[in-house]
């Protein structure tokens, strides 16, 4: 039931706004980088080198920005190891230039402005394609820095510097963007979830008629192939097998009663909320709730678990548990509603979570230990009015 | 709006927190060098970045204000103490001046340019910090100019992020909750089509039987027509997809098929090719291209099937005609078969089936059935829905 497909679509459309900042960003370390080397160039070991190796960068870092601008769809693959590849020509020219250099200050500047250059690429590819080329450039960098015949120890620092500069900002660069794809994810994801509060109480999933019509173009296949005669009878037994399949999940799709309440596809059909809520309806109660009570309902068990879920963390949601006493009393159409948590930290669910336990309905809340729960009173109209 | 702010600033304070907290903990490595700074002085500074450290770390809070005031209250701190306790200053103790005045103070850039007030304590923040990292800076061994260069850089990157996180947070959000409507339009889209093949339920019985049938390989049955069989149902199929497509299908007139596709002449033959391998001919008159929607199609095909079994079990007759006829507004099918007949009044309409397969059906879509019977002489149903 996930669509990582639709997901991927959604990723695309806040990246193309972090273009701009990257390349503003890269441009600033490389033009501090570009201007130390001006300062010592005089003192590397040989200077044509490092040179040769800024003017490989500034071509190849101007081209790939002026590739990747305002562009929508990620370059093609092999566009990525050139780029690499450039690079790479880079950091061995310039370690060559600066070699034995260090202790006079002279830092091969290119080779560590590489690191910041990875971050045009940030944008179209993962994660892990940053970070394994910044950790081969830190080991490099480490060892071309050590390779001078250390008089002062305390030059050690500048060398720590150097390779800080050069390191944070792939790191972070990633990070951020790993950060906004994550963020674009999760509100994609909310969205998807927010719009059962307008669906009908009892429904069919939003992939249902997809599913269904896959079905019916497989079973079309399937029995073209045999009026056609390309599958000779008797079917074999993987497509006779494949028939009864076919024949039984089309049986259970056009059972009329499959729909189910509105609560149950939010959360199945959340990349999110699935996996960490387990809800208990038995007598299919959600139904009764009114759009507020939903939207209400849906940010609470939402902000319980607004990060990226942690093993251990779960919630139990159970509507229609059995009252308490003094609820039972009470007249009028209630439906209980408790929610427990499972490894989450009762002081760090946000503030807005009563709010919108609130608009639920009346709720007491039971301290378990380092769990918690909600007990919530959901008053709902009468479903013979409804 | 608020929930956006929300998450905008979360990122702001995350990317912050992680950029200031790699800085200071690079500025501990830069002092930590031996020689670099005197035990008891490195022990303050080294408690001076902690603190440091701590105050970065709550900046992701409810209240990021205190914390930012303090980040910037004890980095400045930290800058001074480090020039006190290393002086003469040191290519170490510069270094760590440095990494905390252009990373660990830097970093505070991405937050402080979220609004025109904290703008302001933007520019304050770059000018103290400047001061304090310039008075050890200029105590030092040989100055240089890449020093200050490098804080205003590390400023300078921050507040891009920063300004670009403002930006664009608030608008991917906004867009994408745009997007809701969309995802509530295919909720519905996805019900009705859903409801649509449901629908078809006379399609899809004979579409699993004949899957059954294949299933246990087509025992009983000669190859010829579960060949004949299967190329119908496909046809079927295929006629139910290309019903979906291009159009919507869920309101007014646009339900009607395309006219090679659907007109009743194909779909009738189909049904009397079916019954005929079953035993009962049917022989068609009138009307052969009558255009139906096709949910009216459906109900109206399914009650001539049942019309046609009755006939087939009951009648003791082997034929069976089924007349068409439409005028403006009715599609009606006369289904006329010689048989037995027998009495209406004798047995209740009910216990053949008839009210509920036949007329429940057609009433759903606004026609009706009648029955016309005596014993001896045939039997004649009259079906009737509306185009």
């Amino acid at each position: 039931m996930k669509t990582p497909g639709r997901a991927a679509a959604h990723t695309m459309i806040g990246v193309s706004h972090l273009g701009m900042a990257l390349t503003i960003t890269v441009n600033i370390v490389l033009l501090y980088a570009f201007s130390v080397f001006l300062i010592r160039h005089d003192r590397y070991s040989s200077p044509a080198l490092s040179s040769a190796a800024w003017g490989i960068l500034i071509v190849t870092v101007l081209t790939a920005e002026i590739a990747t601008a305002k562009r929508t769809e990620p370059l093609p693959d092999w566009s990525f190891w050139a780029y690499l590849a450039a690079l790479t020509v880079v950091v061995a020219l310039d370690v060559a230039g600066a070699w034995g250099a260090s202790t006079r200050f002279a830092y091969p500047t290119a080779a560590a402005a590489t690191g910041a250059a990875l971050l045009v690429a940030a944008l179209s590819r993962r994660t892990r394609d940053i970070l394994a080329p910044t950790a081969v450039l830190a080991i490099t960098l480490a060892v071309t820095l050590s390779s001078s015949a250390r008089t002062d120890i305390l030059t050690l620092a500048s060398d720590i510097m150097v390779l800080a500069f050069s390191l944070a900002p792939p790191l972070l660069g990633a990070g951020i963007v790993h950060a906004f794809r994550v963020l674009i994810m999760l509100e994609a994801d909310r969205v998807q979830v927010q719009s059962t509060i307008t669906a009908p109480a009892f429904t069919v999933g939003l992939h249902a008629s997809e599913e269904l019509a896959r079905l019916d173009l497989d079973a079309e296949r399937l029995l073209q192939a045999v009026a056609s005669g390309s599958a000779p009878l008797p079917l074999g037994a993987d497509q006779t097998a494949a028939a009864a399949t076919l024949a039984t999940k089309l049986r259970s799709h056009l059972i009329e009663g499959r729909r189910q309440t509105w609560l149950y596809h939010a959360i199945a059909e959340s990349a999110f909320l699935g996996p960490a809520v387990q809800l208990s309806d038995p007598h299919d109660l959600a139904v009764l709730l009114s759009p507020a009570q939903r939207d209400g309902l849906l940010s609470a068990v939402w902000l319980l678990i607004s990060e990226p879920i942690k093993p251990g963390q779960a919630v139990q949601l159970v509507i229609g548990a059995s009252l308490t006493g003094r609820a039972r009393r009470r007249r009028g159409h209630l439906v209980p509603i408790t929610i427990a948590t499972t490894g989450v930290p009762r002081k760090s669910v946000d503030p807005a979570i009563w709010e919108a336990v609130r608009r639920v309905g009346s709720f007491t809340e039971t301290p378990r230990g380092t769990n918690f729960g909600i007990t919530i009173e959901c008053r709902v109209g009468n479903p013979v009015d409804q | 709006m608020r929930r956006i702010l929300k998450e905008r600033d979360r990122l702001l304070e995350m990317g912050s927190r992680s950029i200031g907290m790699g800085a200071t903990a690079t500025a501990i490595l830069c002092i930590s060098v031996p020689g670099a700074i005197a035990l008891p002085g490195y022990l303050l500074v080294l408690i001076c970045l902690l603190l440091l450290a701590l105050c970065q770390y709550r900046l992701v809070s409810p209240t990021p204000s205190l914390w930012l005031t303090a980040t910037l209250a004890v980095g400045l701190t930290s800058i001074l103490v480090v020039g006190a306790a290393a002086a003469p200053q040191n290519i170490a103790s510069v270094s760590a001046v440095v990494v905390i005045a252009s990373g660990s103070l830097g970093s505070l850039a991405i937050m402080l340019v979220s609004s025109a007030g904290r703008r302001v304590f933007l520019a304050v923040g770059l000018a103290m910090t400047l001061g304090a990292a310039l008075a050890v800076i200029l105590s030092g061994p040989k100055p240089t100019p890449e020093a200050v260069a490098l804080i205003l850089a590390g400023w300078a990157a921050c507040a891009v992020i920063g300004v670009w996180l403002c930006r664009a947070v608030p608008r991917v959000i906004t867009r994408i909750s745009r997007m809701g409507q969309a995802y509530r339009a295919e909720r519905l889209a996805s019900e009705a089509e859903a409801r649509r093949r449901q629908g078809a339920r006379l399609l899809h019985d004979t579409v699993l039987a004949t899957l059954t049938l294949l299933a246990h390989s087509g025992v009983g049955v000669s190859e010829q027509a579960l060949r004949q069989q299967a190329a119908e149902d496909a046809t079927l199929l295929r006629q139910l997809r290309l019903g979906a497509n291009p159009t919507p299908h869920s309101s007014g007139d646009y339900n009607l098929r395309p006219v090679d596709e659907s007109s009743l002449g194909n779909t009738l033959e189909s049904v009397k090719q079916r019954f005929r391998r079953m035993g009962l001919d049917v022989t068609w008159h009138g009307t052969g291209h009558v255009l139906l929607p096709s949910e009216v199609l459906d109900s109206f095909l399914l009650a001539l099937a049942e019309c046609l079994e009755n006939v087939r079990r009951h009648s003791g007759v082997s034929q069976a005609h089924v007349t068409i006829t439409d005028d403006d507004a009715t599609v009606r099918a006369m289904v006329t078969d010689a048989g037995i007949g027998f009495d209406l009044d004798a047995i209740e309409q009910s216990r053949l089936g008839f009210t509920e397969s036949i007329v429940a059906r057609l009433r759903d879509v606004g026609g009706n059935a009648r029955l016309f019977s005596s014993p001896g002489s045939g039997t004649t149903v009259v079906l009737e829905v509306p185009k």
